[in-house]
């Protein structure tokens, strides 16, 4: 995954730099393999981004992050977007309350438990939606431990 | 954390009274100006999820910082109206609006005073 | 004994307020990463040595892109220093600490210097000096540029470094790169330092490719790993020492996180950021009003006493104290402007408006520095042409050189100020913020027709360090402050005072009592036909005429043509007219020069010339049609 499409809010390790002209600047502000980087913010419109390297804080247009080949460290909250299908529980809700208030009706909120499918849709208490794309990317899920996945089975099986 | 919501009800109806007086008085631009900043107190009401009080009293730390900007700007003015003497013309007298504004910047230098300790030191709240 | 030093650091980390504590010098300091384009110089005595200070362009790598970084590397590979001090920040130290591994390399006599110290102890980071100095094999020093600490012993430590000449081990590599760089040292010449520059062939330098004189070396998918690894290498020592050296208690970013979160947030950000640079426009205009007032009052009296029944009494009074005079009488304005400005720089806020507004620059081929090397156009076009040279890109800095005559220098706030006097005393403000919103629309129009018709090419890349914020301390605003309206005081010495006579020389010959007849009526009347569409008289053709050399003389010339500035009339659309116009109607001499000094062209020059005057001319018919439309 390029560094320009990982999610606000994440923290990512760099596998590897492609090749640009930029790549002793990237280097050099410390952007290398191995390196974790969090990404902060992005300006309005979504470019150019501020990550965070080494308690620094750098911008960079997201033409500039293309060329970092990153992986997402995996035991982090990340949007629902980007997950692999699964089980997995609700950690936070970024929107606004209306959002929220949707959201809610589908039996998504914080703490509960959802079921991702291949298609993106999404099976929860309340049944199976699809919520869409825009709205899933505000929902950040981490995946569900054994026991919770237990207990959930035994209340759909009441 | 309840002062924190208190406060910012409290500054933003304040500012948004401010706005109202300046906007009756024809200084249309001003009250933009001042109704830009307290959209910052309201939209800290916009914030949820787990760090959402250390967000919100950013937005009222920011928010606070702005008014006392504007506040000061407003008592300079009235200040170096004062040399106005010494070419015989008169000093400007301050309105409703300005005595207001001029309250509410007093406000938000005591909670930026306050809140300075917690906008400023990581440690009390966790990361996000 | 002379004992050259000099400064090497990252963008930002203090190192120009440093250099002002050591050398006592009054030099600016910003927040901005990439203000010190030029190299800054002083000296002082210390225990019976001269320590000569050099302040080189702050830089993150050797291997250099852009002319700030070709100057610092040129300097430490071809003249080096006696002596070589590399600043860190303390906050943050992992990437100063890159930079220092590099010179280290160089093989020079090299001090590391942690600075803002004060700051780190804030944040609970702290140092273990000695065990920093064993594993790095060279003097550390712990300073506060703000606090004064540390200060003494750098002067210390620069004498008996000079006198032992420390030279740090090198880096090792691991066998494999260390028998790549081996088999390479060969390739160069004994003038060179040989392991740095096989080491930079590897990161894949042009200049080291350029250097290889006796062996083939070609670059393959093999050597960009090989280039990765180095600077792997060089951040695992950095670990591995800070891992033993520092002590970090909490993470010390998280407060800005939240105030930026504010600031630059998604809705807010942009319309917080026009507020207060509306706010700075107002405070400028209304606050320093009642002292311009004062100041004009007080000339009008001088010229009074004076009288102007002679030659010489109305050389001093209507030529020097009226010309020059309505033109110093704005110095409250312009030094106000600059308070303003200054508090916005000084405390970190107008890099997180480069980048809120990287986006919009981007569709405009330019970049988020650039609009900060513009802004500091609103002090003097000179020196956002001169700053141009920290961008990394040719094709933006030819670009951003353009376009800056554009942005409203201080010398045109005399000029609109007086105008809007007259003919918009009812909403000063107003017309003031609109002006400077019209000039902002033209630099980025003639950024869009500059890269469209002069110039094409890629984009420029924006890697920029969002720096901590700081509270303003008052002393580096004033220097700040003082730095820019200087250059006004001087011009109105030196090249106003000059021209203020030429006008009044021109308008008192032939006959003093009837301006009509006098030559400066016959120039004005003559150029007359070209301004007849937008309606100007010949007085402003002439003060337009001798404004081409500087713009303030519109103000001192307009004052000798009407008597004095409060007897100046202008009718609304005219005034609306002539201010479009004044706005890019042509840069002034310095600018010009600049811009050849800079783009080492007359073409360019030309260009600027040509390009203004006809944009504002259309622009200026445009907004007088429209006036007499609406009216």
């Amino acid at each position: 995954m390029r560094l320009s499409e990982v999610p606000v809010g994440t923290v990512v390790e760099v596998r590897k730099l492609y090749r640009s002209d930029i790549l002793p600047k990237l280097r050099a502000v410390g952007i290398l393999p191995g390196v974790k980087i969090e990404i902060i913010k992005a300006a309005p419109m979504g470019d150019p981004r501020i990550y965070k390297v080494f308690d620094k804080l750098i911008s960079l247009r997201n033409s500039e992050a293309e060329i970092v080949e990153v992986d997402i460290i995996q035991d982090q909250p990340l949007p629902a977007t980007f997950v692999k299908p699964g089980k997995y529980v609700v950690v936070k809700i970024q929107a606004g309350k209306m959002s929220r208030y949707l959201l809610s009706r589908c039996g998504i909120i914080e703490g509960a438990l959802i079921e991702i499918k291949e298609d993106k849709k999404i099976v929860t208490s309340a049944g199976t939606f699809d919520i869409g794309f825009g709205r899933l990317s505000k929902v950040f899920v981490s995946p569900a431990k054994k026991e919770q996945i237990s207990i959930s089975n035994c209340i759909q099986s009441f | 954390m309840k002062t924190v919501n208190i406060t910012l009800w409290f500054s933003i109806l304040i500012s948004l009274l401010v706005v109202t007086l300046y906007f009756i008085q024809k200084d249309y631009v001003f009250s933009v100006v001042l109704l830009t900043f307290s959209f910052v107190f309201l939209f800290g009401f916009r914030e949820f999820g787990k760090p959402s009080v250390s967000y919100k009293i950013a937005h009222l730390y920011v928010g606070s910082i702005l008014f006392t900007i504007a506040a000061g700007y407003t008592l300079l003015d009235f200040i170096f109206s004062f040399i106005n003497v010494l070419l015989g013309e008169h000093v400007k007298s301050p309105t409703y609006a300005d005595v207001l504004l001029w309250g509410l910047g007093l406000y938000s230098l005591f909670n930026i005073y306050r809140l300075r300790k917690f906008a400023l030191k990581p440690a009390k709240f966790g990361r996000r | 004994m002379v004992i050259t030093v000099g400064l090497v650091g990252n963008p930002n980390v203090g190192k120009t307020s440093l250099f002002n504590k050591l050398v006592g010098a009054r030099q600016y300091v910003a927040n901005w990463p990439g203000v010190t384009v030029s190299r800054i110089e002083g000296a002082t005595s210390y225990k019976d040595h001269t320590l000569h200070f050099i302040d080189l362009p702050g830089v993150y790598t050797l291997s250099a892109t852009s002319i700030d970084e070709k100057i610092t590397r040129d300097f430490l590979l071809l003249t080096p220093p006696n002596v070589t001090v590399v600043v860190i920040d303390s906050v943050s130290p992992e990437q100063g600490m890159y930079l220092l591994l590099e010179v280290l390399e160089l093989g020079l006599n090299v001090i590391a210097v942690f600075n803002a110290i004060d700051e780190a102890k804030k944040k609970g980071v702290h140092f273990d000096k000695n065990l920093l100095q064993d594993s790095l094999g060279i003097p550390v020093i712990l300073t506060s540029a703000h606090s004064g600490e540390g200060i003494i012993e750098l002067k210390d430590t620069i004498v008996s470094a000079f006198k032992n000449n420390y030279r740090a081990k090198f880096l090792d590599y691991g066998y494999e790169i260390e028998s790549l760089v081996k088999s390479l040292e060969h390739c160069f010449g004994e003038e060179y330092n040989k392991r740095f520059f096989a080491l930079k062939l590897l990161e894949g330098d042009e200049l080291a490719k350029s250097k290889i004189s006796y062996c083939e070396f070609k670059l393959d998918e093999s050597t960009e790993e090989i280039g990765v690894e180095i600077a792997k290498c060089r951040y695992e020592y950095i670990n591995s020492v800070l891992s033993v050296c520092m002590q970090k208690s909490s993470a010390p970013i998280t407060d800005i996180e939240a105030i930026d979160h504010v600031l630059t947030h998604k809705y807010l950000g942009v319309p917080i950021f026009l507020s207060l640079l509306y706010l700075a426009f107002n405070f400028t205009f209304k606050v320093s009003e009642p002292l311009v007032n004062l100041l004009e009052f007080l000339f009008g009296k001088l010229a009074e006493t004076f009288g102007n029944s002679t030659l010489i009494t109305s050389l001093i009074s209507d030529g020097v104290i009226n010309g020059v005079g309505s033109v110093i009488s704005f110095v409250p304005s312009i030094f106000a402007l600059f308070l303003a400005l200054g508090i916005m720089e000084e405390s970190g806020y107008l890099p997180r408006i480069a980048f809120l507004m990287d986006r919009l620059m981007y569709s405009l081929r330019l970049t988020g520095r650039s609009f900060m090397t513009l802004l500091l156009g609103f002090g003097c076009n000179v020196s956002s042409v001169m700053a141009a040279r920290g961008l990394s890109d040719e094709r933006e800095r030819i670009t951003t050189i353009l376009v800056s005559p554009f942005i409203s220098c201080n010398a045109r706030i005399p000029v609109y100020l007086m105008i809007i006097n007259v003919a918009f005393s009812q909403r000063k403000a107003e017309t003031f913020f609109f002006i400077y919103i019209l000039s902002i629309i033209l630099t980025a129009i003639s950024s869009r027709v500059v890269n469209r018709v002069v110039l094409k090419g890629e984009n420029v890349p924006f890697i920029m360090e969002i720096p901590r914020y700081r509270f303003p301390k008052l002393s580096n605003i004033l220097t700040y402050v003082w730095n820019r309206g200087k250059h006004f005081l001087q011009k109105a010495g030196t090249i106003i005072f000059f021209v203020s006579i030429v006008v009044w020389a021109l308008t008192y010959f032939p006959n003093p009592d009837n301006i009509e007849n006098s030559l400066i009526a016959i120039i004005g009347k003559n150029l007359e036909f070209i301004f007849k569409p937008l309606g100007f008289t010949w007085q402003t053709v002439a003060a337009l005429f001798f404004g081409g050399v500087a713009k303030e003389i519109i103000v001192s010339s307009f004052a000798q043509f009407y008597g004095s500035i409060e007897k100046v009339v202008l009718h609304p659309i005219t005034a609306a007219t002539l201010m479009t116009f004044i706005l890019g109607y042509i840069p002034c001499f310095a600018t010009l020069a600049a811009i050849k000094s800079e783009t080492g062209s007359s073409k360019y020059v030309i260009f600027s010339v040509i390009y203004s005057f006809s944009i504002s001319y259309v622009l200026a018919l445009f907004v007088n049609l429209i006036g007499r439309l609406v009216i």
